[in-house]
């Protein structure tokens, strides 16, 4: 029943493209594996730099770090799920009635590894900056869409991925937080060099 | 040129501009390539939307391509190479630079520091008081 109520939500979606060539073109560049995951990391990279005074500097390079870990695990954890989960892709189960926009991933539909990484980020990032946080959620739900819209995922693999992606920023903090040490270290080494 | 080759001066191009962004945001004259911020502003927009439109106009990329490690790899070999050409660009372009007038101490570590000076004084100046000791 709930794959049955994915699918229709899906197609409701999904349904959506085709009709405007501009808004299909739009969908697949925002869908691709380049532009979205690059803006994560040019926002993180920015992060490391930015801060007006030390402290506001060092918190946000724990928040880089923390979502840097978070998007570590996350990819894991897609790929323990994978190991135990194949869920056919959209495309692969309605081969006529889905509207592709996108090449066809080989790998499987459930969980969303896009939106794993994505809520892995924006979460990872919120925990410790709440401000830049917030706004990475934009970027993250906008990929989650256009996977959607273009063919390649449910709805429920998108849910399914953001679930991950915000468990594991928990995760990624703890982490953080008990091998404390450690990112102290490499800021502290950064610092010297005058890179952090 | 490569898929790789691409993205690496993709990732680099935008992290040369984002650089220049967060220079003129927190006030890191050291490393800022303009005396005006509007002028840092306009050359990041620039290159960074240049990058991204060369990217995805040149070639179709929606087809498979690289795998998330190597876009990881790609982007941290970029981001470190914009890193080292910024640092040694900005303190060429402002080897002239001194602390302003009535500011106060520059910090005794870290990024702070090129608020004041350029990468190369605050590297000098960091072998000078550690030959003093």
């Amino acid at each position: 029943m709930i794959f049955n109520a994915d699918a229709t939500v899906f197609f409701w979606i999904n349904g959506l493209a085709g009709k405007v060539p501009f808004i299909d073109d739009i969908m697949s560049v925002l869908a691709s594996d380049y532009l979205i995951p690059l803006v994560f990391a040019l926002i993180i990279f920015a992060l490391w730099f930015s801060g007006r005074d030390p402290e506001s500097r060092w918190q946000n390079q724990r928040a880089a770090l923390c979502a840097l870990i978070a998007m570590g695990f996350a990819n894991l954890a897609v790929e323990i799920c994978n190991d135990f989960y194949d869920r056919l892709r959209p495309f692969e189960l309605y081969p006529d009635a889905v509207n592709l926009l996108f090449y066809q991933p080989t790998d499987p539909s459930l969980p969303a590894n896009t939106a794993a990484i994505g809520f892995a980020f924006a979460m990872g990032t919120w925990l410790v900056n709440r401000r830049v946080g917030l706004f990475l959620f934009t970027p993250a739900l906008l990929l989650c869409f256009a996977r959607v819209f273009v063919g390649v995922h449910y709805p429920l693999d998108i849910i399914a991925g953001a679930a991950i992606g915000i468990v594991v920023s928990f995760v990624a903090l703890l982490v953080l937080w008990i091998g404390k040490p450690i990112p102290t270290l490499i800021l502290k080494l950064a610092r010297r060099l005058y890179l952090a | 040129m490569s898929l790789a080759t691409e993205y690496f001066l993709l990732a680099f191009v935008c992290c040369l501009g984002v650089l220049q962004i967060v220079a003129n945001a927190n006030k890191l004259r050291g490393i800022s390539f303009f005396k005006r911020p509007t002028l840092g502003y306009l050359f990041a927009a620039l290159i960074i939307i240049g990058a991204i439109s060369w990217f995805f106009i040149t070639e179709d990329r929606i087809v498979p391509g690289l795998t998330g490690p190597d876009m990881a790899l790609w982007f941290f070999v970029g981001a470190s190479l914009a890193v080292i050409t910024t640092l040694i660009l900005s303190s060429l372009i402002n080897r002239r630079m001194s602390p302003s007038m009535g500011d106060p101490e520059p910090e005794e570590k870290g990024l702070g520091v090129l608020k004041e000076i350029t990468y190369f004084q605050a590297i000098r100046r960091h072998l000078r008081r550690g030959k003093q000791r």
